[in-house]
């Protein structure tokens, strides 16, 4: 038993006296003591803190600051402070990125600690002075030291030049007050042929009561053969080659009276209209018509022959006005 | 009471119109003071004024208040009720070109017919040639000329003219709605995400598509004709509040 305890004393003296190279070898209660970030100083040594800002500063960019340690023997182990959730830095800057990059080389026992800050006001800039726990490990107790405050001027930020805004030209005029849109109700749809319709109607209607010959010419005129008749002569001028008023003279006897497409002389056609029983007068009119046409073409000389009297005559057996 | 008035004077969307106008140096405070313009404008509307100065001041000032969605929105809105209005026609054609549509597409055509003859041009020509019709009839049953049928040919051929660009209009408006993107989305062959992209190109907001079917969350459009593919529905801009 008394062996037992001799061993266990011999394994603690030797485990003390074994120097501390990791903050893990630390008791709990060590680690967590106040602004100590894990720091251990290389033996012999005492560690060197030291903050580090851009000369020219202004409120409208982001400076580097940093806090660079030397003599740190657990340089891998190093924490950052959370300058973040401290008061004075928050009153010294308005932006503090968080958390801040850690850089280290363990071959020069270097940790420098970065952190992205942007000044919160222009004039006199104040880094605020920071404690710093690290602990010797040869002496066995922790050690404090300071990173002293820092001062600079932080100029006021420049505003960029303003950029003008793009778009079409015809975008950038308020475009004048107009009516509304102007709909077509559907209901005028109908009532315009309506009103039109009724409008002819009545203009016909008038017509015929205010002129009955033009009505009873417009009802003569509706057969065929004497609206084409009169429709070809009134086309024709003063003086026209006599065969022309022939072709229409016999075209007109054949559609309206059924007069034979053979019956071509004065005595062929005064046989066909005696065949037809055609009134006396009438055929003799209609025979001294073709006779005189007749005569005008094939006369010695071609004559030219008015119409009118053909016109005159085709309107006195209809019972036209003329 | 003279302060109510001077403030209702100052919420005019004109005001901030010309703002906009002012502060155009300022690309920032110019597109805040476009926003506020086509806030108003849009309230414009929806209290009745729906007159096409309305809808053109209204998509411009979004236009320039980089919000090109509702822009478009707004000069769809007017062509609905002014299909021949040429400013509208104009702003919405430079708008699509700010909008940038993918290589080898062509923004949705407007509606041809409909675009270029008003109902009024219609009308117009409707009793024009109904006049001419029944003139030449009734000139014709008084006198048998035949001079009377160059007044019922072209009355007849105006009331063809009438019918047929009815007809056009008619199955023009039978086609499928149009609706702007809201956000930039990519096009795809079918109705969910792993489907590989229909164009190389992300449709960008502002571009204007046919819908034509919808399936869940997707709606299946059509870009330019013979361009379909599938979208999420929630890409599409839903309107103004």
């Amino acid at each position: 038993m008394r062996g037992v305890v001799v061993l266990c004393l011999f394994a603690g003296f030797a485990t003390s006296a074994e120097p501390i190279t990791r903050v893990s070898q630390l008791s709990a209660i060590d680690q967590q003591r106040d602004d100590f970030y894990g720091a251990l100083a290389v033996a012999g040594k005492s560690i060197k803190t030291t903050w580090t800002l851009d000369n020219s500063l202004t409120t409208s960019t982001d400076s580097t600051l940093t806090l660079t340690l030397t003599n740190v023997l657990n340089t891998d182990e190093v924490r950052a402070p959370e300058l973040a959730s401290r008061p004075e830095f928050i009153t010294a800057f308005s932006k503090i990125e968080s958390p801040s990059r850690i850089e280290f080389d363990p071959m020069i026992n270097v940790v420098k600690i970065i952190t992205q800050v942007r000044p919160r006001n222009a004039g006199k800039l104040t880094i605020p002075e920071l404690k710093f726990v690290y602990y010797l490990p040869l002496a066995m107790r922790f050690q404090t030291t300071y990173a002293e405050s820092l001062t600079r001027t932080v100029t006021a930020a420049v505003a960029p030049p303003p950029v003008p805004l793009d778009g079409p030209p015809d975008f950038f005029v308020e475009r004048a007050s107009t009516g509304r849109a102007g709909a077509v109700p559907s209901w005028l749809w109908w009532a315009v042929p309506v009103v039109i319709s009724l409008l002819a109607i009545g203009i016909i209607v008038w017509h015929r009561r205010a002129y009955p010959q033009a009505a009873e010419r417009a009802r003569i005129l509706r057969i065929r053969a004497v609206w084409v008749a009169l429709h070809d002569l009134r086309r024709l001028p003063d003086a026209v080659p006599a065969q022309t008023l022939a072709a229409i003279w016999q075209r007109y006897l054949v559609s309206r009276y059924g007069v034979r497409h053979t019956a071509n002389t004065p005595q062929e056609l005064a046989d066909e209209l005696s065949r037809l029983k055609f009134p006396v007068h009438r055929a003799t009119q209609a025979t001294e018509m073709i006779a005189l046409l007749h005569a005008a073409q094939f006369g010695p000389e071609e004559q030219r022959v008015s119409p009118r009297p053909l016109r005159q005559l085709i309107e006195a057996w209809e019972g036209l006005p003329s | 009471m003279t302060t109510l008035l001077v403030l209702l004077l100052t919420c005019l969307p004109s005001d901030d119109f010309a703002h906009g106008v002012q502060q155009r140096i300022d690309r920032e405070a110019a597109r805040r003071a476009f926003a506020d313009a086509a806030q108003g404008y849009a309230e414009q509307w929806k209290n009745g004024d729906t007159s096409a100065s309305n809808f053109s001041n209204w998509g411009r000032a979004a236009a320039l208040a980089g919000q090109r969605p509702q822009a478009v929105y707004a000069f769809r809105l007017g062509l609905d009720q002014y299909p021949t209005d040429v400013e509208l026609k104009r702003d919405l054609v430079q708008l699509r070109e700010l909008i940038g549509y993918p290589r080898d597409v062509n923004p949705q055509p407007l509606q041809a017919w409909r675009s270029h003859v008003s109902e009024a041009d219609r009308f117009v020509l409707f009793v024009f040639s109904m006049v001419l019709l029944l003139g030449g009839c009734c000139w014709f049953c008084t006198t048998r000329r035949a001079v009377a049928w160059w007044l019922i040919a072209p009355g007849l051929l105006g009331l063809l003219t009438v019918l047929l660009t009815t007809l056009m209009i008619q199955a023009e408006l039978r086609q499928p709605v149009v609706s702007v993107l809201s956000a930039p989305v990519t096009l795809r062959t079918g109705n969910g995400p792993s489907y590989p992209p229909r164009l190389s190109t992300t449709l960008q907001p502002g571009t204007e598509v046919r819908l034509l079917h919808e399936r869940g969350d997707w709606a299946q459009v059509e870009l330019d004709p013979g361009v379909v593919g599938w979208l999420p529905k929630a890409a599409m801009f839903q309107g103004v509040d």
